[in-house]
């Protein structure tokens, strides 16, 4: 048999057992038929069974559709009454019980269909066990009524004192099961709240007024006078549950509006990446996330190109890959509470698939651009490393060993004693190796300026500024910055230095550094000729291409006759 | 006179060794780092100490650091520091406190070994010593009103040589002046620089240096650079 064909059968049967209940009920000659009740209690099982069986079409895959079908079913059970037949009554006394055993699975499990923890799994279990022992245990005791089936000893007192547990057990279970509702309320994210709000509306009513209705009519408990009454109608907040449950199941239709406002806000956004924001917004669920996964397959990237790690499986956030040919698009990451509206995530993904699309061809570009102003950083890194390695290298070896040799020299000289020419000839060799080793520290120093790895950037300046040509005023705060700016900043003094002095024939310049909103600032003024082109020039687009690596930018200003500005900003917080 | 050599550069530290050990120099120790300069000196204290700025393990200023610890806990030791390119800052550090006993030189200038011997036994004898690249290079900064302009040609040379260090003896020798005249030019160059007159030779080469290497610049720079 299908799904389709049980279904079918099972609401035939809903409403067969309906007209045999309304029969039964007026075939016990004592009591008198009370039709409104009737009518109610056929009522609560109609709307568990027809609750049920849409929820069950709807969402196969979860159980709480079937649940609501068998809570209805057995719920029939209750209204029948008398029937003088031992084991028809054993059954009715169970399936009197399993219905607010199945009605407390329903609450624990909506909307997933899943226990989630052992205190969950401890309720039902309990709620079941309940169900049996709860009618089981006092009857075995009970001679009250023939034929009991169940009974194997007479003892009132127990009858009474285990009828009493029993029912208080019941009560503590329904208060527990508000307690679980509210706190899963009050726990929720937005999207488990939405979840849930069928739920809240319906299920602690319901359980508040069964736990009254069992204190009034077991344990003789009693309330005021228009509450007593009221409770016999208690009922019906119970047959609200499914009919609420359903709309939360089923709410898909009322999101079609939601959906296309979301068509309308991406058609008109000019921004992809706004697509995040609205898609979440849509969804209700602020944590969304979006994955790109990049063409080359390696990585996936957010919508700005930065890369993001797929949540694992069972991390607690829910996955859906969107495909357009069989190439996953992009993958939304989201609170698994949305899983309980597929056809909501489902509508949504495909409304964004086309902006989906083009945020991924720009997050995939901003990932390029990402990677390359990386490489652009680690180049211009490499680069200094490598120089202050020559540095290091030429102090440590040729200048020590040109200088060794010089001491071998004199000291050679010093015992050549009255050979004249040998003297010459070594002073001579000294001098040689004078001059060699001054080029070199020179050479050194224009490498890769000790000083600065040493003393730090406003040392370096003074040193630029009193080997100048011209007059250079420095302004520069002390203290250290990350290796990388302060080397930047060196050398767009240096290289503006070295411009001056070539080009500008100016009379006056001044390097000025400050500090202001997490950038380093360093400006280079002169008063000479100006006509400065920043496209000329190696010096002028290795220091742009030094500056941009770091993500600052450079400016050069220079109007012909108007001196020459080249400003530096530099990101350092 | 009893020396120790610090240096990582044996080539260097031997050569040095040896030039020196044929002028009567005795070498007590040579060593190749900070930490084994300063166990050497407590343990046998000489009468200078010439070291390297540059050694192991971080190659910055590891001399400069063991140098002003020797001349805190040993006054009498004269420390001759020596540098492969000359730092005005280094020198300033050196030269912050007393400037007696004490020499800051190119490395290269060793070669020189008559020049050498001098420098040592100048400051040994309570002197000190600024390596002439590095006062050239401060007085041939080039200046917005430039403060040496004041000074006559020769009162420029003579304070190149009193920040280097030379004693008013020495500068007459080098300047072929008797010393009247030489103390006569450094009273001058005093007062037109505004200078602490009663400076000693020793006070004023510090005095003559912090005047020197004052930045070229509109002076104090605000608060100093952060990283957050």
């Amino acid at each position: 048999m299908t799904a389709t064909a049980l279904r079918a059968a099972l609401a035939a049967g809903g409403l067969a057992l309906g007209a045999v209940t309304v029969i039964l009920s007026r075939s016990v000659p004592e009591e008198p038929v009370d039709y409104a009740h009737i009518v109610v209690y056929i009522g609560i099982s109609w709307s568990f069974i027809s609750a049920g069986l849409v929820a069950w079409r709807g969402r196969p895959k979860n159980p709480v559709g079937v649940l609501l079908v068998a809570a209805g079913l057995v719920r029939f059970s209750s209204q029948i009454g008398w029937w003088g037949n031992g084991f028809a009554e054993l059954v009715v006394g169970l399936g009197r019980n399993f219905f607010l055993a199945l009605v407390a699975h329903v609450i624990v499990v909506f909307p997933a269909g899943r226990l989630r923890s052992g205190l969950e799994r401890m309720i039902v279990a309990a709620a079941y066990a309940l169900a049996i022992l709860g009618y089981v245990v006092p009857n075995a005791f009970d001679d009250g009524w023939t034929p009991n089936v169940l009974f194997v000893y007479a003892s009132p007192t127990a009858v009474t004192v285990l009828g009493d547990l029993f029912d208080i057990a019941a009560i503590v279970i329904a208060l527990l099961l508000v307690a679980l509702v509210v706190a899963r309320w009050r726990n929720g994210s937005r999207p488990a709240r939405r979840a849930l709000a069928p739920l809240i509306l319906t299920a602690p009513l319901a359980c508040v007024v069964a736990a009254a209705a069992l204190a009034h009519d077991e344990l003789g408990v009693s309330f005021t006078r228009p509450v007593d009454a009221a409770l016999g109608w208690g009922g019906i907040t119970t047959a609200m549950i499914p009919l609420a449950l359903l709309v939360g199941l089923l709410r898909t239709r009322l999101h079609r509006s939601v959906v296309a406002d979301l068509l309308v806000r991406l058609e008109r956004s000019a921004d992809p990446s706004d697509v995040r924001q609205a898609l979440a917004e849509t969804l209700g669920d602020p944590s969304l996330e979006l994955a790109f996964p990049l063409a080359s397959g390696a990585a996936c990237v957010d919508e700005h190109g930065n890369t993001v790690e797929l949540p694992a499986p069972g991390g607690g956030r829910a996955l859906t890959n969107l495909s357009d040919n069989g190439r996953t698009v992009a993958v939304l990451i989201y609170d698994p509470f949305l899983l309980e509206e597929p056809e909501l995530v489902a509508a949504a993904a495909s409304a964004a698939r086309l902006t989906l699309e083009n945020t991924r061809l720009q997050a995939e570009l901003r990932a390029q651009l990402v990677e390359v102003r990386a490489s652009r950083a680690r180049i211009v890194v490499a680069g200094d490393s490598e120089r202050r390695r020559l540095e290091r290298n030429l102090h440590d070896g040729a200048q020590q060993r040109l200088l060794g040799i010089r001491l071998a020299l004199s000291l050679a000289r010093s015992h050549a004693g009255d050979a004249a020419e040998v003297e010459g000839l070594l002073a001579e060799a000294e001098q040689e190796l004078q001059d060699a080793l001054e080029e070199l520290r020179a050479l050194a120093r224009g490498i890769h300026p000790a000083r600065l790895t040493d003393e730090g950037l406003r040392a370096a300046l003074a040193a630029l500024a009193r080997r100048a040509t011209i007059p250079v005023k420095v302004a520069a705060p002390p203290g250290r910055l990350p290796t990388a700016v302060e080397q930047a900043a060196y050398y767009v003094a240096s290289e503006a230095l070295a411009n001056v002095a070539k080009h500008a024939a100016a009379s006056h310049a001044a390097v000025t550094v400050t500090q202001s909103n997490g950038a380093l600032v360093v400006e280079v003024v002169d008063d000479g000729s100006g006509g400065a082109d920043a496209a000329n020039g190696t010096g002028l687009r290795g220091l742009r291409d030094r500056v941009e690596a770091l993500d600052g930018r450079l400016d050069l200003a220079s109007p012909v006759g108007g001196g020459t500005r080249l400003r530096a900003e530099l990101p350092c917080a | 006179m009893r020396l120790i050599l610090a240096d990582d550069a044996t080539l260097i530290r031997t050569g040095i060794a040896r030039l020196l050990a044929d002028r009567g120099f005795e070498i007590t120790a040579e060593v190749a780092d900070a930490e084994a300069l300063l166990h050497e000196v407590a343990r046998n204290p000489p009468d200078a100490v010439v070291v390297d700025i540059r050694m192991p393990p971080t190659f910055t200023d590891e001399g400069l650091r063991a140098a002003d610890q020797i001349r805190r806990n040993y006054p009498e030791v004269a420390v001759l520091v020596l540098s492969q390119h000359v730092e005005v800052e280094y020198a300033m550090r050196l030269l912050k406190d007393a400037s007696t006993r004490v020499g800051y030189l190119l490395k290269d200038r060793v070669a020189d070994i008559d020049a050498f011997v001098a420098t040592l036994d100048h400051v040994t004898s309570g002197g000190s010593v600024l390596d002439p690249a590095l006062v050239a290079e401060l007085v041939a900064a080039p200046r917005d009103e430039d403060p040496l302009a004041v000074l006559t040609p020769r009162e420029r040379e003579v304070l190149q040589l009193v920040a280097e260090g030379r004693t008013d003896r020495g500068i007459a020798e080098a300047l072929f002046v008797t010393r009247k005249t030489v103390e006569a030019h450094v009273r001058s160059i005093f007062s037109r620089l505004d200078l602490p007159a009663a400076a000693t030779e020793n006070r004023r080469v510090h005095a003559v240096l912090k005047f020197l290497a004052a930045p070229p610049s509109s002076g104090q720079n605000g608060r100093p650079l952060t990283t957050k």
